[in-house]
């Protein structure tokens, strides 16, 4: 600066070139003082701006900006939207043990709160020293509130994620559960884990008031009975639709630890039960299918069948020869056995295998049981077409039921709800034999073992199913499964319905008997029924003598019954 | 001189303008962000607390707690299968008898 000045007050030695460059040097200067003074300018400003306009929304514990909300294990819900999971914050309990000012008073009060917590445990917890431990996971809104009335700095909060059922027991063997972590463990939760945890919402076929009817109608039916479980389901005739899925006894999902393995046993799909003679149904479309014969086909059934050192006996004995609509509509053992031997026993295992029952499903939750079968000799098949020696899940005959009942069309299990319903072409049966059996099928209810069945304004069809069960290799008499397969209406059917007890006992109202007829059957008209109601169903009028399968009626010899 | 004194003066006053608009819009800019985030934190609560009330809607209208409800409370039974009209073709429905004595059958 002294040497500008210096020039300044020396103009006259200045000249020409050198004072053109002294301003040059000069703009320079001036210049560079000018973008300091800017500089500075701009810092003085920036500290204004960070200490007197932002000092008020400083704060260091807040996060710099709101982190992406976490993905979140998405819901699910019924084909209606109706909530079946979800994932809710939940916040669980935790203790500073350094920071406890009164242990014992602490362990009371939590205690109080949690009735469940033991005072010694909680105040050992609260003792140990340790600056963190957890003492309680996943409490309500409630209980954080009562805690912090304890006003006790040590206890903590920290915020967790919970999955809820709002349906509690309805759903949970379908839906299955979450561990800790939010990974699926069972059932639905399990077999779509990957989809669930990427928030990807899931609809099922499931409708929760029809899901509702089902269970209570089975736990009615295990109640009566004193049986010691229960499983049904409903399906969709056409698209294999699983509208209810039901396995008593059933669990809350929300207190898993106080729930036994055997509560967690899913009969309808890892329950592999010989479900007798359901089977018939299956036995009787084969026969059909290698034998065109017509209804009026008569087999001997006045003596018991021997083979080798077998003899098939029948239940409901009628002890005469008997048309087709008499052996399907009478249960015969001996009828049926007798159709399969004329239609040849060893291509009966390929019909079975097709409808699916003698392979593990390939199904969307993976509690599915191994169906077991005996090596395929003609005993075996004879005792598989009326339901014994070969074991399979109440799942696999529902299904199989659906693909002859709809006109012959394999259907395959789901609990997913497509945007289009799955398109199913590939024909099990011819339409003639599906229209044989489905007239076969009412007149069991109309005329036979499944009256219990019947309700007025629907053509309600289906089959009986009574077989003793396995215990250490021998059938047992006194403890079966009894079970009913209802479909309707039966000139089309859209619905089919299932309903199994395990081990019900007679009593009075029934003169002793618990066979399917009579704890199934009156189940289902009671779960088709509440459809009905649900559903909106309208009852359709028959004119006498023209109902679908009267015309199997010339078939059918009544004296004998009187 | 004084040329170029002024085109300094224009130069300052303009640089300092600038500052001060770039100081006011990244005022705007943190306020914004602010509030941003405030709203951004309301919605999850909010969302959070819908999840909740939802949940708990599903819960209390369990089908089950429903029945029971309804049969203690309300003089209805469900619907028996006479009672169930065709709404698009009511008259070709037979109508059970009991519809009109009121009360279901």
């Amino acid at each position: 600066m002294i040497m500008i000045r210096r020039i300044r007050q020396n103009p006259s030695r200045l000249q020409g070139e050198k004072s053109s460059a002294l301003d040059l040097a000069r703009g320079r200067i001036t210049l560079m003082s000018g973008c300091f003074l800017l500089v500075y300018l701009i810092l003085a400003l920036r500290a204004l701006d960070l200490s007197v306009l932002q000092s008020q929304s400083y704060d260091p514990e807040k996060p710099s900006n709101i982190a992406a909300a976490p993905v979140l294990r998405a819901d699910i819900i019924d084909r209606n939207g109706v909530l079946l999971a979800t994932t809710l914050k939940a916040p669980s309990l935790f203790a500073d043990t350094n920071l406890i000012s009164d242990p014992e008073g602490a362990a009371k009060s939590l205690t109080q709160i949690f009735p469940d917590l033991s005072y010694g445990d909680t105040l050992q917890k609260l003792q140990s020293g340790r600056s963190f431990v957890w003492l309680k996971r996943n409490i309500t809104p409630q209980e954080k509130a009562r805690i912090l009335e304890i006003g006790e700095p040590g206890l903590n909060f920290e915020d967790a994620r919970r999955r809820f059922y709002p349906q509690e027991n309805l759903t949970s063997h379908i839906l299955g559960y979450t561990n800790i972590d939010m990974q699926g463990m069972a059932g639905i939760e399990r077999g779509f884990d990957n989809i669930l945890n990427e928030n990807k919402p899931l609809q099922l076929t499931i409708d929760t008031r029809i899901q509702h009817a089902l269970k209570r109608e089975i736990a009615a039916a295990i109640n009566e009975f004193r049986a010691i479980g229960g499983a049904g389901v409903i399906m969709d005739a056409r698209t294999g639709e699983i509208i209810a899925g039901v396995s008593l006894p059933d669990f809350n999902p929300h207190a898993l630890s106080a729930t036994s393995a055997d509560t967690k046993f899913n009969r309808l799909t890892l329950g592999a039960y010989e479900l007798g003679s359901v089977f018939k149904i299956f036995s009787t479309a084969y026969f059909f299918e290698t034998r065109d014969m017509p209804m009026s086909t008569i087999f001997d059934a006045t003596e018991p069948l021997k083979k080798g050192r077998h003899t098939i006996r029948d239940f409901h004995a009628q002890e005469r020869p008997l048309t087709v609509p008499e052996v399907f509509l009478h249960s015969s053992n001996i009828g049926t056995a007798m159709m399969t031997e004329a239609a040849g026993y060893e291509g009966m295992k390929d019909f079975y295998t097709d409808l699916g029952l003698l392979t593990p499903l390939d199904f969307e939750i993976r509690e599915t049981a191994r169906p077991q079968v005996q090596p395929w000799t003609e005993i075996t098949a004879l005792t598989a077409s009326y339901g014994h020696g070969v074991a399979t899940t109440p799942l696999q005959v529902a299904t199989a039921v659906a693909s002859i009942v709809n006109g012959g069309y394999q259907v395959k299990p789901t609990f997913i709800k497509a945007d289009t319903p799955p398109q199913n072409n590939v024909r099990i049966v011819s339409e003639k034999t599906a229209h044989r059996l489905r007239q076969l099928m009412r007149i069991v209810v109309s005329e036979g073992t499944g009256g219990r069945a019947k309700v007025k304004g629907y053509r309600v069809g289906g089959k009986t199913g009574t077989a003793e069960k396995l215990t250490n290799g021998r059938y047992d008499t006194n403890k079966r499964i009894s079970s009913f397969i209802g479909a309707f209406p039966m000139n089309d059917p859209q619905y089919v319905v299932y309903i199994m007890v395990d081990e019900p006992k007679g009593h009075s109202g029934t003169w002793g008997y618990s066979t399917g007829g009579w704890v199934a059957a009156p189940a289902v008209a009671r779960v088709i029924t509440s459809m009905t109601g649900i559903l909106g169903l309208p009852p359709e009028t028959e004119m006498a003598g023209r109902e679908f399968g009267s015309g199997l009626k010339r078939y059918i010899s009544y004296e004998e019954d009187q | 001189m004084r040329k170029l004194n002024i085109k300094l003066f224009i130069v300052y006053a303009l640089a300092a303008i600038a500052g001060a608009a770039l100081l006011h819009i990244s005022q705007r800019v943190q306020h914004a962000e602010e509030r941003l985030a405030i709203i951004k934190a309301e919605i999850a609560k909010e969302e959070e607390a819908a999840r909740i009330l939802n949940a708990e809607w599903e819960y209390l209208n369990r089908p089950e707690r429903l029945e029971k409800l309804s049969k203690e409370f309300l003089d209805l039974a469900p619907p028996a299968p006479p009672v169930i009209i065709d709404y698009e073709s009511p008259e070709e429905s037979e109508v059970h008898p009991a519809v009109f004595e009121g009360g279901a059958p």
